[in-house]
């Protein structure tokens, strides 16, 4: 292939990627660097430069540490668990008979490709604290009914578990792709040399899945972290901002305030903390493999 | 086979169908109350089945609410976006794993920064660059960013990988120019990947929520999503109402899941092999 | 709450006749052809085909589409196209569209938004249509000396109640001070079940608060609202009133959005005392059967000390300076002011005429349940006309979710909202030191 046509073909994806992700990044940080609002929307005579003040404010506002919390607990919460019901339910599909294997993918599978506004209409009514099905099933079992919604750690909860059901069928098929790339001789192997069912899942299933599940974890991050609909739908951000994500509050102060300095400065913060994090599981699984 | 064999396979089986069916009630049970008259008489909780089903909620959702106007733009917009991505992201995955030439580091590396930036908090200057140019409330608004799909690009590359070289070789050999070979030799050896990834585009673009919500100010120019959650602040005390448009927004995608499952499970698979 | 639209209208619209349909129907389709046509063909160069642009919100859109082909037989050959927003994403949608340059022609704007949209240049003043509008009404639209908007239905908030329930706690009328009424609901709570409560506030909405603030003598904000005084004593008191509904659980710490369907909610005695606004007066009779009808009724506010003010509110119909169509707009905003389109918009929906001589004609001069918003609006007060207000009372709404749910003391808790109020105010500050006319010319004004 010559050099000038691959350069042809690479050009438009080229220029999409540039106008439509690294323009605006740039213009993310330009924007997080002023104080634009209502009033210089009226006038740009009331723009200005403000250097850092908006992210030294942000260092001061409770919502936004609040935001950064509720992000990252999603996340250290929602990965872990997604990861887990993933290699599950891969795991248990890929021992069941082929027969039965693709009703089952198909049944994790769904939430995955719905609507996330529209599933979390559904939650909101399975959770809702007088009538919810939940509590009704809660109340028969003559268990304490909590007011999901209404009860910033439990609504954080909620919106979690809406979180993970809707992302966990991703996960799954990926693993049990990649557990299909075993080769069966290792088990015959582990099999003659007498290890268990336990021995095999810890000596050579869990090993050779090691490196899909940290891409995996990877991208059901990169996901968590821009949580936004399911909060957006549940619980608005409330109880106490209990659930406002960092992106629901780039939205709030942006697009219903138009404070958007503020708001760009939300922005990079979120950029920052998933570059961080993206750049630590890297470190961590270069770590693991040099071992 | 040995009895606790059996126990053993059964009481898997009994995991599957319980997590299964866990998994599935919060859609059926949504879609079971679409079909019920006034599901909130029933002291609060809605029954799992209607007792006698209706249609009046599906009705008004779509007479009153004009929910298939905004099914017609998700569909627009997802339908147009979908074969611009996968032409855009096909043409430079092709390109980065089968050809060398100068800047090729440069390029793979602007794709792997763009596939760790998290599009949805640059919404703010996108909306001022559509502003600009007076695109805004347009279908272009939420099309063009889609087709920009780094991650599509790179999962094209590992897939373009392993097209051996002497196939296309033997297509420039016989004077076909590189856009031949690539419409009739490398897009037929890519087609299990490339439509792979138009389903995921496809998905991705239909379930989309902020951009468009911030993109479309016009009532008219709503997608599914961003309409539903805007009934849904307005109506939500009205659940048969709120079913039923849920119920239109989930059972399509199910079904264009269901009828292409294998190419989307192929796809999103192939995420494993990326690494 | 955000006002829920009306979910069985679907009957009345259909049997309303064909216009209905011929507006909204036909063109779903042809403009969904022409959209698509013009996405394949050049990615958005769609036109709207309409003669005249306008923006409502929730059931106010439903009811202009229905008095729409009145003001088109009028003005034969103008189509006019009636965009449905949510309240809750209307000025976010409006100031959007403004910002991207391409707003409507005519938009219903609630009075909390005006200003807003007057610092952005993005409205024209117009000349008051009429001159029976309702004094405090007209005052909300006035700025630097002109009317920008005009009065379309005013709102105010009472009290929503359940004389039944009331009766058998022992009284025969809501309480007219905050000590009498806060002895009711203890009262009421003792005839009431398990799971049931006095009164419903939901957390997520700020008006409630808002009123008793406003029934305060001193204002939330200072220095010509350049500061925040939420840490007054005077609206200490009245967060200290508004926490104890709930410390004595008097009131269910829940959201709008956990209700499963108010008024049927109410009919079964969920809640006995509820503060909303008169849209709910056409909600309760739509959503219960003729025959629970008796079941509720409308009082005035109780006062910190005797009868309370509440709140104005409403909305105004605007015209933005951009649209090409300034004459078909200022028609269409007389039209809608006219006696007979105030009272079908009053039948339509419940809100009450921003004009004064609708109120002594037939439906509303012989309503029962309307004599509680006459008797309010008597003593209303309206807000402060700034751009920042509706970030402030939802910062006061966030502030007051901590003292209920969270425990912080009201004294922190007032001190700490005063802090955010003079960050968001910063601004305003600055631009009224410089002496600017987009913040400043009606900061001068005094309240009453």
């Amino acid at each position: 292939m010559k050099a000038s046509t691959a350069l042809l073909f690479v050009i438009p994806a080229l220029a999409m990627i540039l106008l439509f992700v690294f323009i605006p990044l740039i213009g993310v940080l330009g924007l997080s660097l002023t104080d634009f609002n209502v009033y210089a929307l009226a006038n740009s005579a009331n723009l200005h430069f403000v250097g850092v003040a908006n992210f030294t404010h942000l260092l001061h506002d409770h919502a936004a540490w609040q935001g950064v919390e509720t992000t990252m607990t999603v996340v250290l919460v929602g990965v872990p668990a997604t990861l887990g019901l993933s290699l599950v339910c891969a795991l248990m599909i890929e021992s069941i008979g082929a027969r039965w294997r693709g009703l089952f993918r198909t049944a994790f599978f769904l939430p995955v490709v719905c609507s996330t506004v529209a599933v979390a209409i559904g939650w909101r009514y399975l959770l809702n604290t007088r009538y919810g099905l939940v509590n009704r099933l809660l109340a028969a079992a003559h268990l304490p009914t909590p007011n999901w919604l209404g009860t910033p750690g439990l609504a954080l909860l909620a919106v979690t578990v809406v979180v993970v059901w809707k992302g966990f069928g991703y996960g799954m098929i990926i693993v049990a792709a990649a557990r299909r790339e075993i080769p069966d001789e290792l088990y015959d192997i582990a099999r003659i040399e007498g290890a268990g069912m336990t021995q095999q899942l810890l000596r050579i299933t869990m090993p050779m899945l090691a490196p899909t599940l940290g891409l995996l974890a990877l991208l059901d991050a990169a996901g968590y972290w821009q949580l936004f609909a399911e909060p957006y739908v549940l619980t608005q951000g409330g109880p106490m901002g209990s659930t406002m994500s960092l992106l629901l509050l780039m939205y709030d102060r942006g697009f219903r305030w138009w404070r958007w300095g503020v708001a760009s400065a939300l922005a990079m913060v979120l950029t920052v903390i998933m570059w961080l994090f993206a750049w630590l599981q890297r470190h961590t699984r270069a770590a693991w493999r040099g071992d | 086979m040995s009895g606790r064999g059996m126990v053993l396979r059964a009481s898997r089986y009994a995991v599957l169908i319980v997590m299964a069916l866990a998994t599935l009630f919060p859609l059926l049970w949504v879609t079971s109350i679409a079909f019920m008259r006034s599901p909130e008489r029933f002291a609060g909780t809605p029954p799992l089945w209607p007792d006698h089903p209706t249609l009046v909620n599906m009705v008004n959702i779509v007479h009153q609410q004009r929910i298939g106007h905004y099914f017609l733009n998700s569909l627009i917009v997802a339908a147009a976006t979908t074969p611009l991505s996968v032409l855009v992201a096909g043409l430079a995955g092709y390109a980065l794993a089968q050809a060398k030439f100068r800047g090729h580091r440069l390029v793979s590396w602007v794709v792997m920064f763009a596939v760790l930036v998290p599009n949805q908090a640059l919404v703010l200057p996108l909306f001022e660059m559509f502003s600009a140019v007076h695109l805004v409330n347009h279908y272009a608004a939420l099309v063009l960013p889609a087709a920009a799909n780094a991650v599509s690009i790179v999962l094209i590359q590992a897939y373009a990988r392993a097209i051996p070289k002497d196939i296309l070789d033997a297509a420039r050999i016989d004077g076909a120019s590189e856009w031949r070979t690539f419409f009739s030799v490398v897009v037929p050896l890519m087609a299990p990947m490339l439509a792979a990834v138009a389903v995921l585009t496809f998905v991705v673009s239909w379930n989309d929520f902020m951009w468009p919500m911030i993109a479309m100010q016009k009532v008219d120019m709503q997608t599914l999503p961003v309409a539903l959650a805007s009934i849904d602040r307005e109506h939500y005390q009205n659940i048969g109402l709120m079913a039923a448009g849920a119920t239109v927004a989930i059972l399509p995608m199910m079904l264009v899941f269901l009828a292409s499952q294998r190419y989307y499970l192929r796809a999103v698979s192939a995420g494993s092999v990326t690494d | 709450m955000p006002r829920g639209d009306a979910p069985y209208r679907g009957s009345a619209a259909h049997s309303g006749g064909h216009g209905v349909s011929r507006v909204t129907r036909v063109p779903v389709l042809r403009n969904a052809l022409t959209l698509a046509a013009a996405a394949l063909a050049c990615a958005g160069c769609a036109r709207s085909p309409c003669g005249l642009n306008v923006w409502a919100v929730g059931v106010e859109a439903s009811a202009l589409q229905r008095m729409v082909p009145g003001f088109e037989r009028e003005h034969p050959g103008t189509r006019v196209c009636v965009a449905n927003l949510a309240w809750s994403s209307a000025e976010a949608r409006l100031l959007s569209a403004v910002a991207a340059g391409d707003p409507p022609d005519v938009a219903q704007v609630g009075d909390t938004d005006l200003s807003t949209l007057v610092t952005l240049h993005a409205i024209v003043a117009q000349r008051p249509v009429a001159t029976d509008f309702f004094t405090e009404a007209l005052a909300v639209t006035r700025f630097h000396g002109r009317y920008y908007g005009t009065p379309w239905y005013v709102d105010t908030r009472v009290l929503f109640y359940l004389p039944g329930i009331l009766h058998r706690a022992g009284y025969r009328r809501p309480a007219r001070t905050w000590r009498k009424w806060l002895q009711q609901l203890a009262a009421v709570r003792r005839v009431l079940k398990p799971g049931q409560y006095p009164l419903l506030a939901p957390i997520n909405e700020y008006e409630f608060l808002e009123v008793l603030a406003l029934q305060q003598p001193v204002p939330v904000l200072r220095d010509g609202d350049r500061y925040g005084n939420f840490a007054s004593p005077t609206f200490r008191a009245a967060l200290r009133f508004y926490k104890s509904l709930f410390a004595q659980r008097l009131a269910p710490r829940i959201t709008d959005r956990q209700l499963i369907n108010l008024w049927w909610q109410m009919a079964r005695g969920d809640f006995v005392f509820y503060v909303s606004g008169p849209w709910n007066i056409g909600e309760f009779r739509r959503f219960l059967p003729p025959q629970d009808q008796h079941l509720w009724m409308t009082a005035p506010m109780p006062g910190p000390r005797g009868p309370g003010r509440s709140l104005l509110d409403g909305s105004d119909l605007v015209i933005f300076r951009r649209s090409p169509r300034q004459r078909m707009a200022r028609a269409f905003v007389r039209y809608m002011l006219a006696n007979a389109q105030q009272v079908r918009l009053f039948e339509l929906t419940g809100d009450l005429p921003a004009r004064r001589a609708p109120w002594i004609l037939p439906p509303l001069a012989a309503d029962r349940k309307l004599r509680a918003f006459r008797v309010q609006l008597g003593r209303v007060r309206p807000f402060q006309k700034i751009p920042e207000w509706g970030e402030i009372m939802h910062g006061m709404r966030r502030m007051a979710e901590q003292v209920v749910i969270g425990g912080l003391p009201v004294d922190a808790a007032t001190t700490q909202l005063d802090r955010r109020v003079n960050y968001w105010l910063a601004e305003r500050r600055a631009l009224l030191a410089r002496g600017d006319n987009a913040a400043g010319a009606h900061a001068a004004q005094k309240r009453p």
